[in-house]
């Protein structure tokens, strides 16, 4: 027997039975279809480019043009709120649209936000959103530095340090990494005593 | 007519022989393999060991760490427990019985040998004459018309002598007898052929004989046999090349392939994985969940009674074997995040530090006396072993919660921990000058095992960071790193017992070299085991002066070929304290691939450009080639010079990287 049934009224698979590793796999079966049928087509459309839904993006650009300017006005905690909606609204597209257009929106939302956790002086915050920047975009040198600042002010500069290197490995000539790197690199010698 | 027979040892004459040969055939080469690992292991003069550190201090545990590092019982402990050594000691003792037993038998002569000489009593260089005067003397003696009043078993003695002594001047003198001499051993032609089995008659022939033999064989061919190859088997089958349980290794493999990236690792993960090894559960015959309940415990210093104490600390100390088959298999799923937390869990184990909450003072809270961290001071802004060598002893007091009188020697400790300083680290090809694509690199560097305590840079000379290409270097470019001595760091932590099994895994340097691009390991993870800590003894005049700094040399053999284009390469090269706190050290690494510099002039064993007037000429010119003319010759000489300038061109370029400078 399968360990799984399928609820006519929801509509929905249901895991029957102890198989916690099949629940994860389940629930995304569960969220596609259900996005399939809420969708009303027979079959979705293509996940192309043209096929993606623009009214959400102008909805989430209006958003992000907002927290922007909350930025830069000081209101840092408002800003974040925004951002943290915008970026929901985005995760929530149909999965069934162009992964690839999703993703550079949702990137726009969390470089402002790691921005804004940083001059909020959250850095826990920035460094989250940072991390989760290098691992969808690492070949981008500013994704660096914005987990290395954040690494920074966390006190763990040999981390940091290594942020920067890795960031100039993409970019050797950049010198806002530079003058980050030659920064840490003397914060390390004071915190060891050789200065 | 010969008869064929077999001959029982039934004066122990020969099976001895038989037996102290196959004693010797085990116990030769098991004593070396013995030896040679005590000495590697122990022996002084191959280890790199810091004066012994004596500390005043004992963690509450301190009676079952030392009870399983056998240091109490001054090395009885670990004599008695290994199962080698009392073999080798009981086959020793058997090997010198049966020596004994050989010396006390007499051979007996055996009547079946035939030597002329000895009978006759004279030497083997003895002239046909002086032969025959004493054939002449002896046979007078012995001859049986002479034999007046003896008894008659006397006369048959003598008789059997008479006839020996003709016998014997017979193979010395006469032709055809010497040539039986000679073919068979015996002047009257061939013998009888003799077998002899080296057992005593008893187990043989006789009432006892076959049920013995007969037991003997069953037990070496039913059960011995079988038995040696079945455990054989069952080793290789349960166990991986590195001797990880296979359920071990496949725990740890299901970990990583179904482990999801969004989930962070830290050493609480890294333990709930380790907990799983059969290894440990075997050796304890606990749950998972009780020795996840120990390790947890060995992380936060929760000490129990001595029962369970030692318990703790035995599961503790198989840890770093079973973190080392963890990062084996990581490393070749190229999991640089997993093998670094499996590292640092090891050192935290090691330690006995819960980084949670107090990552900051993680390096403190490995000095001795410093038992909770509640202990440490907020207000003094140190956090580092560099920095503490730099205050004084009230304020290292202050700082770590301890009474002063122990401040020197939490200063002590401190700076006798090693850490690295990296002089010089570059991607080498043998022979090369440049490193070329697709071709078997590896990494060189030159480094100095230090104490956090000296500062600032070493003056060391150009010449010591230098290596000499020579035939041998070019054959095998490691034996410089094997030539060095086992490193043995000190101190020991006080709440983890090093043993004889996991010395090897708790001492030295992981090194894991990852690619910046998508941060994941370039190659499998090593160890820097070989080394110097002289270093640790200098005084910082001494350090800074560099005269009498060892200079450790590092290589890592990278075992898939540089990338086929040419272009920069960027690595992280990390060095990874196996034991302990802060003297990691992470360096940028460029690779330079470039085709090697093209030499024009190969020398003598080029093909000359063929003459201008020869066939050979005229084709060349043909097909568009370089032709010699006659008068070309007087430039050769200036091209020349011109070509071997373009050649030192390249070997100038640098592929290093620059030196770092900076280091934890």
């Amino acid at each position: 027997m399968l360990p799984f049934s399928y609820d006519v009224s929801s509509k929905k698979l249901k895991v029957t039975g102890d198989y916690a590793d099949l629940e994860y796999d389940i629930q995304q079966l569960n969220t596609l279809s259900g996005e399939i049928l809420a969708n009303k087509a027979d079959v979705p459309s293509p996940p192309s480019k043209e096929s993606f839904d623009k009214k959400l993006s102008h909805m989430a650009q209006k958003l992000h043009e907002s927290a922007v300017s909350n930025i830069k006005t000081g209101k840092y905690p408002e800003a974040i709120k925004l951002l943290t909606t915008g970026l929901e609204m985005v995760n929530r597209r149909p999965k069934y649209e162009s992964f690839q257009m999703t993703l550079s929106e949702m990137t726009i939302f969390i470089v402002t936000r790691a921005d804004a956790y940083m001059m909020n002086g959250d850095f826990e915050g920035a460094f989250n959103d940072a991390d989760l920047l290098v691992t969808l975009l690492p070949s981008i040198p500013d994704n660096y530095i914005r987990r290395g600042v954040a690494l920074f002010k966390m006190g763990r500069y040999v981390d940091a340090k290594n942020n920067f290197e890795r960031g100039l490995s993409f970019d050797p000539d950049n010198a806002k990494l530079k003058k980050e790197l030659d920064f840490v690199l003397k914060k390390i010698d004071e915190e060891n005593g050789e200065l | 007519m010969a008869r064929v027979e077999y001959d029982y040892d039934e004066s122990a004459e020969t099976w001895p022989y038989f037996v102290i040969t196959l004693l010797a055939v085990v116990l030769v080469p098991t004593t070396i393999s013995y030896v040679s690992k005590i000495w590697s292991r122990s022996s002084s003069g191959r280890k790199a060991q810091v004066k012994k550190y004596a500390t005043s201090f004992k963690a509450s545990n301190h009676d079952q760490v030392s009870q399983l590092t056998g240091s109490k019982g001054s090395g009885n402990y670990f004599l008695f427990s290994d199962k080698t050594l009392v073999f080798l000691i009981v086959g020793w003792s058997l090997f010198l019985y049966v020596g004994y037993v050989i010396h006390t038998t007499e051979l007996v002569a055996d009547a079946n040998v035939f030597d002329p000489w000895e009978i006759l009593n004279i030497d083997s260089s003895a002239t046909e004459k002086q032969i025959k005067s004493v054939y002449r003397k002896l046979s007078l003696k012995f001859h049986p018309d002479k034999l007046g009043s003896l008894s008659d078993e006397e006369k048959e003695d003598v008789e059997t002598k008479f006839v020996l002594i003709n016998k014997a001047y017979k193979a010395l003198t006469d032709e055809i007898t010497k040539e039986n001499f000679l073919k068979y051993g015996h002047p009257d032609g061939p013998q009888s052929v003799t077998h002899g089995i080296a057992l005593p008659k008893f187990l043989v022939d006789g009432k006892l004989a076959s049920p013995v033999l007969v037991v003997i064989y069953i037990s070496m061919i039913a059960i011995a046999l079988p038995f040696v190859v079945a455990k054989w088997w069952d080793n290789v089958r349960s166990h991986t090349r590195h001797g990880l349980h296979i359920k071990t290794a496949a725990a740890f493999s299901s970990y990583i392939i179904n482990n999801n990236p969004a989930k962070l690792i830290n050493t609480e993960t890294i333990i709930e994985l380790i907990s799983k090894a059969e290894e440990l559960k075997s050796a304890t015959n606990l749950s998972s969940e009780e020795i996840e309940e120990l390790l947890l415990a060995q992380l936060n210093r929760v000490f129990f009674d001595s029962k369970k104490e030692l318990q703790k600390l035995k599961v503790v100390s198989l840890v770093p074997k079973l973190i080392n088959g963890l990062v084996d298999i990581a490393a070749t799923f190229r999991n640089s995040e997993l093998c670094v937390k499996a590292i640092e869990a090891q050192r935290y184990l090691i330690q006995a530090v819960n980084p949670t909450g107090c990552s900051d003072i993680e390096q403190l809270l490995q000095l001795p006396f410093v038992e909770k961290k509640e202990q440490v001071s907020k207000k003094i802004p140190v956090h580092t072993l560099g920095k503490l060598t730099t205050i004084s002893d009230g304020e290292i007091a202050d700082l770590v919660g301890i009474d002063k009188k122990n401040a020197a020697e939490v200063r002590s400790v401190a700076s006798s921990i090693p850490v690295i300083k990296v002089l010089k680290a570059e991607f080498k090809i043998p022979g090369e000058s440049v490193v070329t694509p697709q071709s078997n690199a590896h990494i060189v560097v030159k480094l100095l095992i230090k104490s956090p305590a000296q500062k600032g840079q070493a003056k060391v000379d150009d010449e010591k960071l230098e290596e000499k290409e020579t035939f041998e270097s070019l054959r095998d470019p490691f034996s410089i790193v094997q030539d060095q001595p086992v490193l043995a760091c000190l101190p020991e932590s006080p709440y983890f017992p090093v043993t004889v099994e996991n010395s090897e895994y708790v001492n030295g340097w992981a090194v894991l070299l990852t690619v910046q691009r998508d941060g994941k390991l370039a190659d499998s993870v090593d160890l820097l085991t070989r080394g110097s800590l002289s270093n640790l003894e200098l005084s910082q005049k001494a350090y800074s002066d560099g005269e009498e700094v060892q200079v450790t040399t590092y290589k890592l053999k990278l075992n898939s070929p540089t990338p086929p284009t040419p272009g920069d390469y960027h690595f992280k090269l990390s060095f990874k304290s196996l034991s302990y706190l802060g003297s990691d050290l992470d360096i940028p690494l460029v690779m330079k691939v470039q085709e090697p510099p093209k030499v024009e002039d190969a020398g003598v064993y080029d093909i000359e450009d063929p003459e201008e007037d020869s066939i050979a000429g005229a084709m060349a010119t043909l097909r568009g080639e370089k032709v010699k003319t006659a008068d070309d010759d007087d430039d050769d000489s200036a091209s020349d010079e011109e070509d071997l300038e373009i050649e030192s061109d390249f070997t100038d370029i640098n592929t290093d990287t620059e030196d770092e400078g900076e280091d934890k």
